[in-house]
């Protein structure tokens, strides 16, 4: 069974290439546009993984990730935050919500796979 | 001379005349025949005897004069002395005349006199200075507030005299003028001192000042209302002071005077400067690459069946190009230029007084008590403290209505550029949506209530907030704040608070403006209106001619009769020599103890600088003169300034006076002396008698430059060289 890897972000322009990037590593792939919409993707598709903007329309990444953290059920997903604010002071505010990863824009598309693989424990 | 020893000479004069021509007599009378010696000794005969006689009478006389000069005249001119210095100078002072009976009751009734004059005076004394602490109570309040303004501010007449300075204008100043030898420029106003009755050219550019009086004097000709002028003075270092001038006119709106304020833009002018630079590459680099970008992909939409080779060749530019644009933002670090930044106006605060105030603040307000963990972050942070108090308290406050919690822990750390302070409760975790909510709302607790929303107050502070909970600590959830830790390297001023003073603070005197245009030639000034430099030196030895050095300078100044306390000189120096045992027993200072500080070729340029444009003043000044006088040659630095020495004024104001030390006339005069035998303490009290002199010379009808230095040159005292 492949992991599931869920993209929340607004900005269709990075989601269709990431979209692509995760399909091609042989994840299951789905993707939410606002805040709302990633709670319920999380509800119906229980992702392994969370590819999470902050800056969404509606409820933000960081409540996001609050809600997914709050619940015991989803306790062992990963979050990942792919987020444009680069300051250290969100960095700290990402990592004590309760995230995994941090990665600011713009990235390099092998620095997220090799994240996302090492969280999922299919690393090297 | 004194009189008494001018009868002991003449008396003794005249005995050995008398002698002399005795034994010429005598020897002709010895060679003479024997008729001729019957004949004088005929001639003579009862006449000798008589000469005799009349010798002894005078010897008596001489003997009876000298008595009557030691027990009657002396003791009295002594008497007239210390009865005008009670009267004058110091009230305390009592007789301490020796002398018969006659003496010993006059001085009791004098002294019985003086203690009623004493109260008298006191009395008085606080009678006036009561009336005159009411006169002036109001004009320091002014001053003081001036001291306190952010800007720097000097007043000056209209020849660039200094009348008037805050402490704010002497840092801009001082710092204005740092040394900078590399920069080549005007050594002369290397540490150039700011000071009362100083030219203000000494320190700032005069074409620069004058400019600016040259725009406002037409703008006034033409006038216009607002007669201001701005200009930019960079200092040595770089720094930069936005300076404004503004004119003094009298009722007649004739040119007096001008102010200067001083802002120091340096930083403004660096960070707005960085940020602008930092734009200008952004958009020039960011430019470029989305050009690159664009092009390459309007041409592969445009032209669909390229060969595959060149297309390959456009997608490797289009991941280049887009790699420079990550490469750039990364580069210019905006997020680090820019997370600190807020432009609320906040004052640096340590956090260990914020937290103390948040504990006190919560208790009294809320009933809410916080337990903060110890913490030992010396960090400080840029607040308005009581903006954000009251916010962490409407926080508190808001967690209390939906959890009921009255207890908190606190818990303080850094975390890069931030500190975090942790406010944990046991109860219901906050979820982000609540503080969502909170972010619009008007910061409310008890009675107190600000314009602003949470949010802003947040914002205001460049600071972060977020609730989480600990998953090991089910029962514990909490409240992050993060505030960005405060740059202490670019250290605020430090102010001590205002302090009203007594007595006129010393970085102003308008009575400066009443003075002269074009004052008299310096000989003829009057004591009163001159500018001194009183100083003293503690040396190795007492020996200047044979390598004894200078080790410590203190000087101090009198401006206006006032002397200026604050604007002291006060220096150690290393001598690069041993000290003599019998020096180190008097000043106790010792080499070891000098080692890191100046030689004196790097102090006297400096000293000299202090001293420009004035009197020097000091105690036995012949010996500090050629102190200074032997470096001369080694260093350059020659002291021109007149010289007035207080040794030698005591002795031309209390002639019958046998002591003139330092203690003799402190003790005199009624100045006590603070750290006597440092440079410092003995120019300060050296002062202190000067300033007391000055009307005791003027009683004597010494008024003058001209007529103080050809008195004290007049005196026994003055033949001592060194």
């Amino acid at each position: 069974m492949p992991h599931k890897v869920l993209i929340v972000d607004d900005e269709p322009n990075i989601v269709l290439p990431l979209q692509f990037l995760m399909e091609q590593n042989n994840y299951e792939v789905n993707v939410a546009s606002s805040g709302e919409e990633a709670i319920e993707k999380i509800m119906q598709f229980e992702p392994d993984l969370i590819l999470l903007d902050i800056m969404l329309p509606g409820i933000d990444g960081y409540e996001v990730c609050e809600i997914v953290r709050l619940n015991p059920k989803w306790k062992q997903t990963k979050i990942i935050f792919l987020t444009a604010k680069g300051r250290d002071v969100d960095v700290a505010k990402g990592l004590v919500l309760g995230a995994d990863e941090y990665i600011i824009k713009p990235f390099a598309n092998a620095e997220v796979v090799s994240k996302v693989k090492k969280l999922l424990g299919d690393g090297p | 001379m004194s009189n008494r020893r001018k009868v002991q000479w003449i008396t003794l004069c005249f005995i050995v005349l008398v002698a002399v021509t005795s034994l010429f007599f005598f020897l002709i009378y010895q060679t003479l025949p024997d008729q001729n010696r019957r004949l004088i000794d005929e001639f003579m005969g009862n006449g000798l005897y008589l000469l005799f006689a009349l010798l002894s009478l005078w010897a008596c006389a001489a003997f009876g004069v000298d008595l009557l000069y030691r027990l009657l005249v002396e003791p009295l001119n002594r008497l007239v002395e210390e009865i005008s210095l009670i009267g004058m100078v110091n009230s305390r002072h009592r007789l301490k005349v020796d002398g018969g009976i006659f003496f010993r009751n006059l001085v009791q009734a004098v002294n019985a006199i003086a203690v009623r004059f004493e109260a008298i005076q006191k009395y008085d004394q606080e009678k006036i200075k009561s009336i005159k602490a009411e006169v002036e109570k109001e004009r320091n309040i002014l001053a003081a507030i001036m001291a306190e303004l952010p800007e720097g501010v000097l007043v000056c007449n209209h020849t660039g005299r200094i009348l008037l300075y805050n402490q704010r204008a002497k840092q801009f100043l001082s710092r204005y003028a740092a040394s900078d030898f590399q920069k080549g420029q005007d050594e002369s106003k290397q540490d150039a001192f700011v000071g009362l009755g100083r030219s203000i050219y000494s320190v700032m550019d005069k074409n620069q000042i004058q400019h600016a009086l040259d725009e406002i004097e037409k703008k006034l000709k033409n006038n216009q209302m607002n007669v201001v002028a701005y200009f930019v003075a960079v200092g040595r270092a770089g720094e930069m002071l936005r300076v404004e001038t503004v004119p003094v006119l009298n009722q007649a709106r004739e040119f007096t005077g001008f102010i200067l304020i001083f802002e120091d833009i340096t930083q403004h002018l660096q960070t707005t400067g960085r940020v602008a630079g930092t734009l200008s590459t952004l958009a020039r680099e960011i430019r470029a690459s989305s050009a690159n970008i664009r092009t390459t992909i309007e041409t592969i939409l445009n032209y669909p069946d390229m060969e595959r080779a060149r297309l390959d060749r456009f997608r490797e530019i289009i991941h280049k190009e887009s790699v420079a644009l990550g490469e750039i933002i990364a580069r210019m670090n905006i997020d680090r230029e820019t997370q600190h930044k807020t432009h609320w106006p906040l004052a640096q605060v340590r956090l260990s007084d914020l937290i103390q105030m948040l504990v006190e603040k919560a208790a009294e307000k809320l009933g809410i008590s916080i337990r903060f963990e110890a913490f030992e972050l010396p960090d400080c942070v840029q607040a308005d403290t009581y903006i954000l108090t009251l916010a962490i308290l409407f926080m508190l406050s808001r967690i209390n209505q939906e959890n009921g919690s009255k207890g908190f822990s606190g818990r303080v750390e850094r975390s890069g550029s931030y500190v975090h302070l942790d406010l944990s409760w046991s109860g219901k975790p906050l979820r982000g949506e609540v503080l969502r909510q909170w972010d619009a709302l008007p910061i409310v607790v008890e009675s107190e209530q600000l314009p602003f929303t949470f949010q802003e107050v947040i914002g205001h502070h460049g600071a972060e907030i977020c609730a989480y909970s600990d998953l090991l600590k089910k029962q514990q959830a909490s409240l992050r704040l993060f505030l960005p830790v405060s740059d202490t390297s670019t250290a605020e001023q430090v102010r001590l608070g205002t302090i009203l003073p007594q007595s006129r603070p010393e970085f102003f005197d308008f009575d400066l403006f009443e003075h002269a245009e074009s004052p008299p030639e310096l000989a003829d000034c009057m004591l009163t209106e001159i500018s001194y430099t009183v100083f003293d030196t503690e040396t190795t030895g007492l020996d200047p001619d044979s390598g004894d050095e200078i080790i410590s300078i203190g000087a101090v100044r009198i401006v206006n009769g006032r002397l200026l306390r604050e604007e002291c000189f006060d220096q150690l120096i290393d001598p690069k020599r041993t000290i003599s045992s019998s020096s180190l027993r008097i000043h106790g200072i010792q080499a070891e103890m000098l080692k890191d500080h100046p030689s004196i070729d790097k102090v006297l340029p400096r000293f000299q600088r202090f001293a420009a444009d004035t009197i020097l003043v000091a105690h036995n000044a012949a010996f500090d003169m050629r102190m200074l006088q032997v470096k001369e040659e080694s260093t350059g630095i020659r002291f021109t300034n007149p010289v007035l020495d207080t040794l030698l004024l005591s002795a031309v104001i209390h002639p019958a006076q046998e002591d003139h030390t330092l203690e003799a006339i402190a003790e005199r005069l009624g100045v006590a002396i603070v750290g006597r035998h440092t440079a410092m303490g003995d120019a300060v009290a050296t002062a202190k008698l000067f300033l007391k002199m000055i009307p005791l010379l003027a009683e004597k009808g010494i008024l003058t430059l001209q007529e103080a230095m050809a008195a004290s040159r007049k005196t026994y005292y003055a033949r001592i060289k060194y």
